[in-house]
């Protein structure tokens, strides 16, 4: 969720987002199609993401002011951690 | 030899989605091949005899899938092979890396917990069906061998709707897998 949310910073359809975390992960993270169509509607009804516009039954996606609320908050979320583990290391 | 080669009430004897995926992939191994699944396929499924061949099935449960379901999947390389009522087959030739359209936890549950769903609803409606046939032979004024006749199918949409009630059951136990 927090990749497809960083994904649709820019409008982007399905296809998009993986190629984008694809190469944002470096090739780790190939999110699945069933994933990422799943995660989308759920997005979308939580009003974290919007559809835009629909081209040939591809339909574009961004993210909301919510949604962009959420993602900031699981950023600090995650810093904080990563924080924490460098204390490990 | 025949072309084809017809299986009976497939997704009734393997309800566990990732039973059912496991299932058709046996089958291509064996060059029987799942190239086209249609409404009544889940009564008789047909496969091709043909070479064998190394795809990866996936089932999803989209009972109303919204305009851009089919494109998602395609876009990534998956073909659509047909959908049994809500039931969508799809599968991706593949070697190395068994690919998965599922790629984390809450997705993968929630695809089986919608077959979970699907097969519940059809368990309550069979349980209701067989009640209101059972009330209605003892309390209408019937013939007795209307009577005899409503008592039948009472009996038969309530086996039915048990053993849908057991798969859904078996689903819910399974949705992590």
């Amino acid at each position: 969720m927090f990749y497809i949310l960083l994904a649709l910073r820019q409008e982007r359809h399905g296809y998009g987002i993986m190629q984008h975390v694809l190469a944002l992960t470096g090739g780790r993270i190939e999110l699945g199609a069933g994933t990422i169509y799943s995660t989308l509607g759920k997005l979308e009804r939580q009003g974290l993401i919007a559809a835009t516009a629909e081209v040939d039954r591809r339909k574009n996606y961004v993210i909301t002011e919510r949604g962009t609320a959420a993602l900031v908050l699981e950023a600090r979320r995650i810093a904080e951690l990563h924080d924490h583990s460098k204390e490990l290391l | 030899m025949s072309t084809t080669r017809a299986f009976w009430l497939i997704p009734f004897r393997y309800t566990v989605p990732a039973d059912l995926e496991r299932w058709f992939e046996q089958r291509a191994a064996e060059g029987l091949i799942a190239d086209r699944v249609r409404q009544w396929s889940s009564l008789r499924m047909r496969l091709n005899r043909r070479e064998p061949a190394t795809y990866r099935y996936v089932v999803d449960a989209q009972p109303a899938p919204r305009s851009d379901y089919l494109t998602t999947y395609e876009d990534l390389g998956w073909e659509h092979v047909g959908q049994m009522a809500s039931i969508h087959v799809w599968r991706r030739a593949y070697t190395g890396k068994r690919p998965e359209a599922f790629t984390d936890r809450p997705s993968a549950t929630g695809r089986n917990l919608r077959f979970a769903l699907a097969a519940g609803i059809a368990a309550v409606m069979l349980l209701v069906v067989a009640i209101v046939l059972a009330i209605v032979a003892v309390a209408a004024d019937v013939a007795a061998d209307e009577s005899v006749q409503l008592w039948l199918a009472a009996g038969l949409a309530g086996l039915v709707g048990v053993a849908v009630a057991a798969a859904t059951l078996t689903i819910l136990r399974a949705r992590n897998r």
